[in-house]
């Protein structure tokens, strides 16, 4: 089924939303909550939370061109919090790695909050990604978004590990270098 | 603002450019060209200055010492992450996972001497993928210990006529730091002599250790020291030193190990983050080593290349002509570039590089001049631009 005649049944609050939706998504759902988790049965646990945050939040959002995307925000969002709330989970080491990592990105980190609000920093984000090549943008988002191994990318990209590694590193110094040069104190 | 909050907030990223990442990879039939129209943003930028220095009587020399007379151009080159199409790979790009004992080890992409070789695991599967016609490859190759090293940890895959390094793939960190020192002879496989200061939060230079066994004392001393998980931690505010790390053993090639002065020490050799508690005395006391013996000296680039225009494809070589760089142009050099190593030919035959057009050579920094300047150890080119006001302008 197309993706508006799916939003479309959540917005007239039919039920059948929500099995069409694991029907067309629920492999790659599960995948990304596996990839992050580790996990078969949490991610399981993490895709039918989506549904059902998908079901609470649809309206009032109509994410009719990129339903994909919208559900696996929040199945990103779900899983991150199920590590951190597990923290004797092997992957909760993962996204500690990854996380620092991110911390590279940070012109001056510190224990604050973040000093400007999320459409300001969706603007800083995405105004860096867009200086991107597609594949390094691709590169990036695989490891900082769907929380990819280096591995994984590497073979999905075809290139080598260490070529992986140097591009991401190359990302994170010219995500910190965007930052500080327009300005944005995060 | 910290890392995980940041890894949290990537998910304010366009719905688009995600969309776009779960997509399969483009497969590029001329990459170079592809990558022309996005050259801006898969650049590697050289600064090329202006290099004179006498003359050497040896035949292979460093390229510094070349009488170059270079404008001051920056040379912005594309980057080599071309999916080639299996059969202009080379062999250890071919084959790239070994299963031993239930477990999965991944080429490191480095190769080592065969003196580094210890005694034979046997015989294995070696498989490779080829994600253009999505088919699996196999071989079968002989396996062994690299002397020192914990075959847990690291092996040594033959593969052709040489022998590369494998990394067991699984998450398994050592419980301290003794652990890690043990199971892959720090002592014996690492260097830990260059290093870069850091005071401040300012980088204070680039410095060359004669001889790094003090450091080792030292960190035998830290043998307790305990693995950290925290994806709290980051490089101090206080003072570190950063060793540069390259490692034919471990398969590394300039990594980085930080010694941090509130007492931590932390590397990327082994893939992930291992961050180990040493304490503020024994970071001290390597911190202080390092700046009163080290020696100033000039950063070494990741990579070493010279630009130039290909002249000629002929006899096993191209020719690279640098007039395009040289202050005088009749002061032009022509460089050998030798083709009988597969990832410069496939530049040639497959992403259809030719006469004329002006490359960027990735090589070992050296020049043999009595051979006719051949350019020694080259293992890429790439599409170079040349811009003299510091700024590339893409196509």
């Amino acid at each position: 089924m197309d993706d508006s005649m799916i939003v479309e049944l959540y917005l007239s609050r039919d039920e059948t939303a929500i099995k069409h939706t694991s029907e067309k998504f629920g492999a790659r759902l599960r995948s990304l909550a596996n990839n992050i988790v580790g996990d078969l049965q949490a991610a399981e646990e993490c895709e039918n939370d989506t549904y059902i945050e998908a079901w609470n939040t649809i309206p009032p959002h109509e994410p009719k061109h990129y339903l994909f995307a919208f559900l696996a925000r929040i199945t990103r969002h779900i899983s991150l919090n199920y590590c951190r709330d597990r923290r004797r989970l092997k992957r909760s080491a993962f996204i500690c790695e990854l996380s620092a990592e991110m911390e590279e990105c940070i012109p001056a980190p510190d224990d604050n909050e973040c000093r400007i609000d999320d459409m300001a920093l969706s603007e800083a984000i995405n105004g860096f990604l867009g200086t991107l090549s597609d594949e390094k943008r691709n590169i990036f988002l695989r490891r900082y978004w769907y929380l990819d191994s280096i591995a994984d990318i590497s073979k999905r990209f075809n290139l080598s590990e260490s070529k992986v590694k140097t591009t991401l590193f190359r990302c994170r110094n010219q995500l910190r270098e965007y930052l500080i040069k327009e300005g944005y104190t995060v | 603002m910290r890392g995980k909050d940041l890894l949290d907030k990537m998910e304010l990223v366009d719905p688009a450019y995600v969309e776009a990442a779960n997509g399969a990879p483009k497969k590029k039939k001329n990459i170079f060209i592809q990558l022309g129209a996005v050259a801006a943003c898969l650049l590697t930028v050289v600064v090329v200055g202006i290099l004179t220095t006498g003359k050497s009587n040896s035949s292979q020399v460093p390229f510094s010492q070349l009488k170059r007379n270079y404008k001051d151009l920056t040379v912005v080159g594309s980057e080599f992450g071309v999916e080639w199409p299996w059969e202009y790979k080379t062999i250890s790009e071919q084959y790239t996972r070994v299963t031993l004992n239930g477990k999965e080890y991944s080429s490191r992409g480095r190769s080592l001497v065969a003196s580094l070789i210890g005694d034979s695991l046997g015989t294995f599967p070696v498989v490779g993928y080829d994600i253009a016609k999505q088919q699996e490859h196999q071989i079968t190759t002989e396996v062994y210990k690299i002397t020192g090293v914990s075959s847990d940890r690291l092996v040594a895959v033959k593969l052709g006529d040489e022998y590369y390094v494998f990394k067991n793939s699984e998450y398994a960190p050592p419980v301290n730091f003794g652990e890690l020192l043990d199971e892959y002879s720090l002592t014996q496989t690492l260097s830990l002599k260059n290093f870069t200061l850091y005071e401040n939060r300012t980088e204070k230079g680039y410095f060359t250790l004669r001889d790094d066994k003090y450091i080792f004392d030292v960190l035998s001393t830290c043998r307790d020291a305990e693995f950290i998980k925290d994806d709290n931690w980051h490089v101090s505010d206080k003072d570190y030193i950063v060793f540069s790390v390259t490692s034919e053993a471990l398969g590394v090639y300039k990594n980085v190990f930080y010694v941090t002065a509130d007492g931590y020490i932390r590397t990327n050799i082994f893939d992930y983050a291992y961050i180990f508690r040493i304490g503020e005395e024994a970071a001290e006391d390597i911190i202080s080593y390092a700046k009163k013996n080290g020696v100033e000296t000039e950063a070494e680039p990741y990579a070493y290349t010279l630009a130039g225009t290909i002249t000629d494809i002929a006899d096993g070589y191209i020719y690279l002509d640098d007039s395009i760089m040289c202050v005088d142009e009749n002061d032009g050099m022509v460089f050998k570039i030798p083709m009988d190593d597969i990832r410069i030919s496939r530049c040639i035959d497959y992403a259809k590089m030719g006469v004329g057009d002006v490359v960027l050579v990735y090589y070992l920094g050296i020049i043999d001049v009595d051979a006719g300047n051949v350019v020694v150890g080259a293992y890429s080119l790439s599409i170079a631009q040349l811009t003299d006001g510091g700024v590339a302008i893409p196509e």
